[in-house]
C-alpha cells in the first residue's frame, strides 16, 4: 500500500467515526426530547381563597411522565416570611393492556404526587416558586404563584387561655400546663374544623413536655411542626359574667431544659363558623357557607432559673421536684467477704424520675467496706417507679449493715435541696476461708442417716437463722415401748410382696384349674363311661388270681374299645380257654384255675395298650 | 397279688394343686420372719431405757445428750432393716427432744408414708413443723378436694398394693366359680372385686411414679440454696435453708439437687443436705 493510498484510508475511517458519534448524539437527543415533552408538573390546591394568616394551605405538586424509579427530587426556595414544607410524597403507579383488532397496547403511568403545606404569619403577597422536579439529569420546571394571604377575623365569642402556674420556674422542674378553648355555648354547634396551634409546644430545644395517657372521650387537635398531633382533652361548661360556655382543656406537663426569659408566641385556635346550611338525602346537616374565625391567647412570659449551685449535697444527681423516696433491698443478708450482693434501688416521687440517676454512693458504701460497680447505672422506670440494680460486695467482715444511702434533690417551691435515707439493711458477713473436709461440722451430730457433707464453702455453724421458740407443748413426747412391735420386721401381712405374690399366684391357679375342670367336664360322657369300664376292666386282671377272670375282663374291654395286637389278644384269649376248658381242669368243686404271671403280665400289657387307644 | 411297676394314670388336678400347696408352702416358709436377734431387741431396750433417763434427767446437756443417743439406737434397728411407723416415730420423738429438727421431721415422714393415719406421727409432724422458721414455706393444708380422696392418703401404698391383690384374687375366685359351674351372677359380680383392683392398682402406680424417691427432707442445718449447681453461684433466698424444711426434688446434677419448696419455689442445694424421705 503507498502513503497515498494508506492517508485516504485513514480519512476514510475519520469520517466513518465522525458519522457514527453525530447519529448516535442526534438519536440521544431525540430520545431526551421525547422524554422531555412526555413529562410535566403542576402544582395545584384543592382549597379555595381566601387564605388565611396561620391557616395551612395545603398544596399539591402532581408530576407525570417520570420514570418509577428513582423517585423524583422536588426542589424549592422558602418564600419570603412564610414556610413551605413538604409533608409527604405518594407515587402512583399504574398500567393498562389495550387490545384492539387483535393489537395489544401497553402503556405504564408513574405520577408523584408531592404534599406541600404553606403557612404565612403575616397578611401579604406571598411568592410559592419556582419548583423543580428534577430526575436524574431530567428535570422539570413549576412557575412560581402568588398567594395572598389575609387575616382571620378575631372570633367574639371565643376565647384561648394557656395557663402556666408559675412565673419563676426552674430548669428540671415539672410544671403542669394547660391549653383551655372557651367557646359561648350558644355557637357551638356552628363551629367546625377546630385547629389550634401553640408556639410553645414547638420550643422543644428549650422546654420536654410529657403526656399522660389517660383515655377521654374527647380530643382536640393542635398543629405542631411536626404535624398534626391530637391531644386527650376534657370538655366542661362554666360560666363567665353570665354567658354561659364549652370549655376544651389539654394537659400537660413541661420540663424547661434551659435556663433564660421567655417570651411564648399566642396559642391560637382557628374554626370554621358555619353560617348556611342545608340538609343532604339523608337529612343530615352540611354547611354550604362557612367563614373561618380565629381566637388568640395573651403572650406568655416566664423566667427559667438555673438550680442553685450552693449548698449542693454530694447525693445529688440533678432531680428536681418534691416528696422522692428511696427504697433499697438486697436479695441476701447472709454472706462471704467478697460474696455478691444484688442491691435494688426504687425510686420514686412527685417529679420526673424516669430520667433520674442515681449520685454515687461512694459516700454512703465507703470502698473500704463495699465494692461498687464501675461505671453509671441504668435504671428502668416500671409503675411509676424508677428501680436501680446494682451488684455490690462486702469486702470487710466488720461490715453489720448497708448504711442508709442518701438521694437529693431541689424543691422548686421550697427553693432548697433535700435529702432522703434508705433504711439500712443489716448484714451477718462472714470471713471468706476454704473449709476441709475435716472442718464441716454438722450442727447436729445424731442423725438417724449417715451424716451428710456439706459441699457449700458456708460451714453450716456460721449461720444460727432466727428460728420460733422451740416448745414442745404441742408435740406427743411419749414413746412407744413396745419391743416386739418396735422390732417387727417389715410391717404387715398385707402389702407385703408374699401376700401380693400368694395372692396373685393363686388367683392365677384358681382360673387355670377352674378352666381345666370346665373342659373336662365338657367331654363326652359315654367317653368317660368307657374310660372308667376300660380303668375298671385293668383293675381286674391286675387284682385277679384266676384264668376266667382274666378272659372275662378282656374280652369286656374288647367289647368297648379297638384291639390293636389282635393276634396276641386271640392267642391269649385262646389260652386262657384251653385252661378254662381243659378237661382235667374241672373238678367237682369247680374251682376256678389259678393264673400264672405270664398271663397276668400280658393280659395287662393288652389293657394297657387298649386303655392308650381309649384316651 | 397286684403288680406296681405298670404305668400309673393320675388326675391332673391333683397335681396342679400339689403345685399350688407346694409354692404357698414355699412362699410361706420364705416369709417366716426370721427372728431378731438378741442384740437388736437389747439395743432397743437400751433405747427405751435412755429415753426414760432422758425424761427424768433434770439437767438440760445431760438430757439432751441422752435423747441423742436414745435416737441413735433406735436408728440403728432401722439401719438393720427394721421398718415400722412406731420405730419411726420413736426416733422422730427422740429427735424432736434433741432439738435435731432435720431427722424428726424426716423420721415423721417416713413413718406416715408407712402408716399414713398415725396419729402421733402426725401430731409432732406438726409440731416440727411450727417450730421451723416463719419464712419458710409449710406443706399446703388439705382441701376440700384432698378430704374427698382423702382414702387415698389414708392407706400406705404398701397397704393399697396388698389390698388391690386381694381384691385381684377374690375376682378370680368369682371367674373361677363362674366358669366351673356356669354362674353368670357370679361372674358378673366378679368385675366389682376387679374394678376395685384397678383403681387401687393406678393409685399405688401413681404415686409410686409421681412421689418415689422425689420427697426429701433437708436434713443438714442451715443449708445455703444457690441459683445454681455453684458454690460461686448467688444465694437464692435471703436466709439459708433450715434442717427440716421439707423440698422435692425436681433434678440431680452430680453433687447437687435442684429442690422445689411448698411454695413452688425451686433452689439449687448439695445432695449431701438432704434426705428421701423414700428409704430404700
Amino acid at each position: 500500500m503507498t502513503k497515498g493510498q494508506r492517508k485516504e484510508k485513514v480519512n476514510v475511517d475519520v469520517k466513518r467515526v465522525i458519522l457514527t458519534v453525530a447519529w448516535g448524539g442526534i438519536l440521544s437527543l431525540m430520545a431526551w426530547a421525547s422524554d422531555s415533552w412526555a413529562q410535566s408538573a403542576t402544582l395545584q390546591t384543592a382549597q379555595r381563597p381566601p387564605y388565611y394568616v396561620g391557616v395551612p394551605l395545603e398544596l399539591q405538586v402532581v408530576a407525570e411522565g417520570f420514570t418509577e424509579k428513582p423517585q423524583p427530587k422536588l426542589e424549592f426556595e422558602q418564600p419570603k416570611g412564610a414556610s413551605l414544607n413538604l409533608t409527604g410524597v405518594s407515587p402512583n403507579v399504574s398500567s393498562s393492556i389495550q387490545i384492539i383488532n387483535g393489537r395489544m397496547t401497553q402503556s405504564r403511568s408513574v405520577v408523584f404526587n408531592y404534599h406541600l403545606r404553606f403557612l404565612a404569619p403575616k397578611v401579604g403577597r406571598y411568592q410559592v416558586g419556582p419548583l423543580l422536579v428534577v430526575q436524574g439529569n431530567s428535570q422539570k420546571k413549576i412557575a412560581a404563584v402568588s398567594i395572598d394571604v389575609t387575616d382571620v377575623p378575631t372570633a367574639t365569642n371565643q376565647r384561648v387561655r394557656l395557663l402556666i402556674p408559675n412565673k419563676n420556674l426552674y430548669v428540671g422542674q415539672r410544671i403542669p400546663i394547660r391549653l383551655e378553648w372557651w367557646v359561648e355555648a350558644d355557637g357551638v354547634e356552628n363551629l367546625m374544623n377546630q385547629q389550634a396551634s401553640v408556639p410553645l409546644f414547638d420550643r422543644q430545644e428549650d422546654f420536654q413536655f410529657h403526656d399522660q395517657e389517660k383515655e377521654t372521650e374527647n380530643t382536640f387537635s393542635i398543629l405542631l411542626n411536626s404535624g398534626q398531633k391530637v391531644f386527650p382533652a376534657t370538655v366542661r361548661s362554666d360560666q363567665v359574667q353570665g354567658k354561659s360556655y364549652v370549655v376544651w382543656r389539654v394537659e400537660r406537663v413541661m420540663i424547661p431544659l434551659k435556663a433564660g426569659d421567655f417570651d411564648i408566641q399566642p396559642a391560637s385556635v382557628n374554626v370554621d363558623e358555619g353560617l348556611r346550611w342545608q340538609r343532604d338525602l339523608f337529612g343530615r346537616r352540611t354547611v354550604t357557607q362557612s367563614r373561618k374565625l380565629r381566637a388568640n391567647s395573651q403572650v406568655v412570659r416566664f423566667k427559667v432559673l438555673p438550680l442553685p449551685t450552693k449548698n449542693r449535697p454530694p447525693s445529688f444527681a440533678g432531680a428536681v421536684g418534691k416528696g422522692f423516696v428511696l427504697e433499697v433491698s438486697a436479695d441476701r443478708s447472709v454472706v462471704q467477704v467478697g460474696d455478691p450482693i444484688t442491691l435494688t434501688l426504687s425510686l420514686k416521687g412527685d417529679a420526673e424520675v424516669a430520667n433520674a440517676s442515681l449520685p454515687s454512693m461512694t459516700t454512703d458504701l465507703p470502698n473500704t467496706d463495699f465494692r461498687l460497680p464501675n461505671g453509671k447505672i441504668a435504671g428502668e422506670y416500671v409503675d411509676g417507679e424508677k428501680r436501680f440494680e446494682m451488684v455490690i460486695r462486702v469486702l470487710n467482715d466488720a461490715v453489720r449493715e448497708i448504711p442508709p444511702i442518701a438521694y437529693s434533690w431541689f424543691d422548686p417551691e421550697l427553693k432548697v435541696f433535700q435529702t432522703t435515707l434508705s433504711r439500712p439493711i443489716a448484714l451477718s458477713v462472714k470471713g471468706a476461708q476454704m473449709i476441709s473436709a475435716q472442718d464441716v461440722v454438722r450442727a447436729n451430730p445424731v442423725t438417724a442417716t449417715p451424716a451428710p457433707v456439706s459441699t457449700d464453702r458456708e460451714a453450716p455453724s456460721t449461720y444460727k437463722q432466727k428460728r420460733n421458740t422451740y416448745t414442745l407443748s404441742g408435740a406427743d413426747l411419749s414413746i412407744n415401748r413396745d419391743v416386739r412391735l418396735l422390732t417387727r420386721s417389715s410391717g404387715s401381712f398385707l402389702g407385703s410382696w408374699w401376700q401380693q405374690g400368694l395372692s396373685y399366684g393363686l388367683a392365677v391357679m384358681l382360673m387355670f384349674i377352674a378352666a381345666l375342670i370346665r373342659r373336662q367336664a365338657d367331654v363326652d360322657p359315654e367317653t368317660t363311661e368307657k374310660f372308667k369300664e376300660l380303668k375298671l376292666q385293668r383293675d381286674i386282671i391286675s387284682n385277679t388270681a384266676n384264668v376266667e377272670d382274666l378272659s372275662d375282663a378282656l374280652r369286656r374291654m374288647a367289647s368297648v374299645t379297638q384291639v390293636i395286637s389282635r393276634q396276641e389278644y386271640e392267642s391269649l384269649l385262646a389260652e386262657c380257654d384251653a385252661l378254662q376248658y381243659a378237661p382235667d381242669s374241672v373238678d367237682a368243686d369247680r374251682r376256678p384255675n389259678p393264673l400264672s404271671g405270664n398271663l397276668r403280665n400280658r393280659g395287662l400289657s393288652l389293657a394297657d395298650e387298649m386303655l392308650e387307644v381309649d384316651k | 397279688m397286684p403288680v406296681n411297676n405298670s404305668p400309673q394314670i393320675r388326675n391332673p388336678i391333683k397335681r396342679y394343686l400339689q403345685h399350688v400347696l407346694l409354692m404357698a408352702f414355699v412362699i410361706l416358709t420364705a416369709s417366716v420372719q426370721p427372728g431378731m436377734s438378741e442384740s437388736l431387741e437389747q439395743k432397743v431396750q437400751q433405747a427405751l431405757d435412755i429415753y426414760a433417763q432422758a425424761q427424768e434427767s433434770t439437767n438440760k446437756e445431760e438430757r439432751m445428750e441422752k435423747f441423742r443417743q436414745a435416737q441413735r439406737l433406735f436408728a440403728y434397728a432401722s439401719d438393720q432393716g427394721v421398718k415400722t411407723p412406731a420405730l419411726y416415730t420413736n426416733i422422730g420423738t427422740s429427735a424432736l427432744q434433741a432439738e435435731n429438727l432435720g431427722d424428726a421431721v424426716l423420721a415423721f415422714r417416713r413413718a406416715l408414708a408407712l402408716d399414713p393415719d398415725h396419729p402421733q406421727a402426725l401430731k409432732n409432724l406438726q409440731q416440727s413443723r411450727t417450730l421451723l422458721p416463719k419464712w419458710l414455706p409449710r406443706p399446703t393444708e388439705e382441701g376440700l378436694l384432698d378430704s374427698f380422696f382423702s382414702w387415698h392418703k389414708s392407706m400406705a401404698a404398701g397397704e393399697r398394693a396388698g389390698f388391690a391383690a386381694l381384691f385381684f384374687l377374690l375376682s378370680a375366685v368369682g371367674f373361677a366359680v363362674s366358669i366351673r359351674w356356669r354362674l353368670v351372677l357370679v361372674r358378673n359380680l366378679s368385675f366389682l372385686p376387679l374394678l376395685l383392683w384397678l383403681v387401687l392398682l393406678g393409685s399405688y402406680i401413681v404415686e409410686i411414679n409421681a412421689k418415689s424417691g422425689r420427697e426429701a427432707v433437708i436434713t443438714v442445718n442451715d443449708t445455703v440454696a444457690r441459683v445454681s449447681d455453684s458454690v460461686n453461684s448467688p444465694q437464692r433466698f435471703s436466709q439459708p435453708l433450715p434442717a427440716g424444711a421439707e423440698v422435692q426434688v425436681l433434678e440431680v446434677r452430680g453433687d447437687w439437687a435442684r429442690v422445689s419448696l411448698s411454695n413452688g419455689r425451686d433452689a439449687w442445694v448439695g445432695i449431701r443436705s438432704l434426705t428421701y424421705v423414700a428409704n430404700s
